[in-house]
């Protein structure tokens, strides 16, 4: 059957493609290997989950729930149909559990299923727009990269504290400075520096292998 | 040291020449993206979703068909029972569905000579769960992967949606889609081949194709 198929591909140019998925490839693993220390419980987590254990299903939304809610909105934008995304993520994880291989890392396997569930949920959409909103309808999947780096960062920020986490909310999303958060959460000037350095001293390390990877 | 300079860069601190990648993660740290939790309810729905697949029980064809793909063929009588046994269900699902779970044949197309699939719809809360157990279909070529629809009609130019797509490059050939559509005003089920170019548009190259009977 691949002679056809092989004719096929005269008319594509996939090379540029295949050498960019692998290369995305080999610094996910990199990445992987060097958060394995820090996600030893999701290790444990993994085998519960690969084991058919519901339980582990509670446990892995609290820890993932958000982070795949960030991918599926950052491909689609919309409320409404992340929130399909985010489900349909965790059906199709569920039904490839006895798949997963349990001595893998958890993470980039659920970024990969949510990533692909998002853009197939954009499609699908797509699909049943009329041909005049589709003609106006820019809406397009993020570059892999940008996804990925989405994912990283709603992981290394859902880390922090939780008072840590809020002030580099206050800061980065509603834009305040450091009198204006000390006066919303009514603390001392001092402490939301030194909590602010603190939290973007962890996040700096949580995140600097984006940098090296050239994926930020 | 560059942790030291992003940790004061992401802080507010001036830099008056940060690396494009520093200003990439604080435009991402302002997205809402990273900030939006997900609705409260739907830790609930997932975990009562999977408990009800979880107590289903599995129809007589996806038991044999997962005996059919974890080995091989051979000559002894208990293969030929089996074969009798699998072909018997299959045809008494095919006649007698069950209300809530459906299956169809789907051939390969001269694309895919000989490939065949056996397409296990299941009516879900959440839309129809696709399940293709699938014989004779290579891996697609690196930079190509599968992709599946559902459509009104059999041509590629007819209303279809996509349920997903899928590689198998993991050596499996049972594959998991979804369909948001009512699957009896969508009936026809292809497969096609996609190049990985971002258009969202079908490429037309259809190498599996199956219709449900009414």
């Amino acid at each position: 059957m691949l002679g056809p198929i092989l004719a096929i591909l005269s008319s594509f140019d996939r090379r540029e493609g295949g050498r960019r998925r692998a290369r995305l490839g080999s610094r996910r693993a990199a990445v992987a290997d060097e958060a394995a220390g820090a996600e030893a419980d999701d290790a444990a987590l993994a085998r519960r989950f690969a084991g058919g254990h519901r339980d582990a299903v509670r446990e892995l939304y609290a820890r993932f729930g958000g982070p795949i809610f960030t991918v599926a909105y950052s491909v689609l934008r919309d409320r409404a149909l992340a929130t399909e995304a985010v489900q349909m993520t965790f059906l199709k994880a569920w039904d490839a559990r006895d798949r997963f291989d349990a001595n893998r890392p958890l993470a980039p396997w659920l970024y990969s299923i949510a990533r692909r569930t998002a853009i197939d949920v954009a499609r699908s959409e797509r699909r049943h727009v009329s041909t005049e909103l589709r003609d106006t309808d820019a809406t397009t999947a993020p570059p892999m990269e940008q996804a990925w780096e989405a994912w990283q960062v709603r992981l290394a920020v859902d880390r922090l504290e939780p008072r840590e986490r809020e002030i580099v909310r206050l800061h980065h999303f509603e834009q305040l400075t450091h009198d204006e958060i000390a006066t919303r959460l009514a603390i001392p000037i001092g402490t939301v520096k030194s909590r602010s350095h603190r939290a973007h001293q962890r996040l700096a390390r949580a995140l600097n292998h984006l940098r090296e990877e050239g994926v930020a | 040291m560059n942790e030291d300079r992003l940790a004061r860069y992401l802080d507010g601190e001036h830099d008056p020449d940060p690396p494009a990648e520093f200003v990439a993660l604080r435009r991402q740290l302002a997205d809402e993206s990273v900030w939006l939790e997900p609705p409260p309810h739907l830790q609930e729905a997932i975990v009562a979703d999977i408990a009800s697949r979880q107590d289903a029980a599995p129809t007589p064809l996806r038991a044999a068909s997962r005996h059919r793909t974890a080995r091989r063929w051979t000559a002894q009588p208990w293969a030929a029972v089996a074969a009798v046994a699998a072909a018997i269900a299959v045809v008494a699902v095919i006649m007698f569905p069950r209300a809530e779970t459906r299956q169809l044949r789907m051939e390969g197309t001269d694309l895919a000579a000989g490939a065949t699939a056996i397409a296990t719809i299941r009516t879900t809360p959440t839309g129809e769960d696709i399940t293709l157990d699938v014989s004779g279909l290579e891996p697609p070529p690196p930079g190509f992967f599968y992709q599946g629809w559902v459509r009104q009609g059999g041509e590629p130019e007819d209303n279809a949606v996509t349920i997903g797509t899928f590689h198998m490059r993991g050596g499996d050939d049972e594959v998991t889609l979804w369909a948001g559509v009512d699957i009896d005003d969508f009936p026809v089920l292809t497969v096609t081949l996609e190049p990985d170019d971002g258009d969202p548009a079908s490429s037309g190259e259809v190498v599996l194709r199956g219709r449900l009977e009414r």
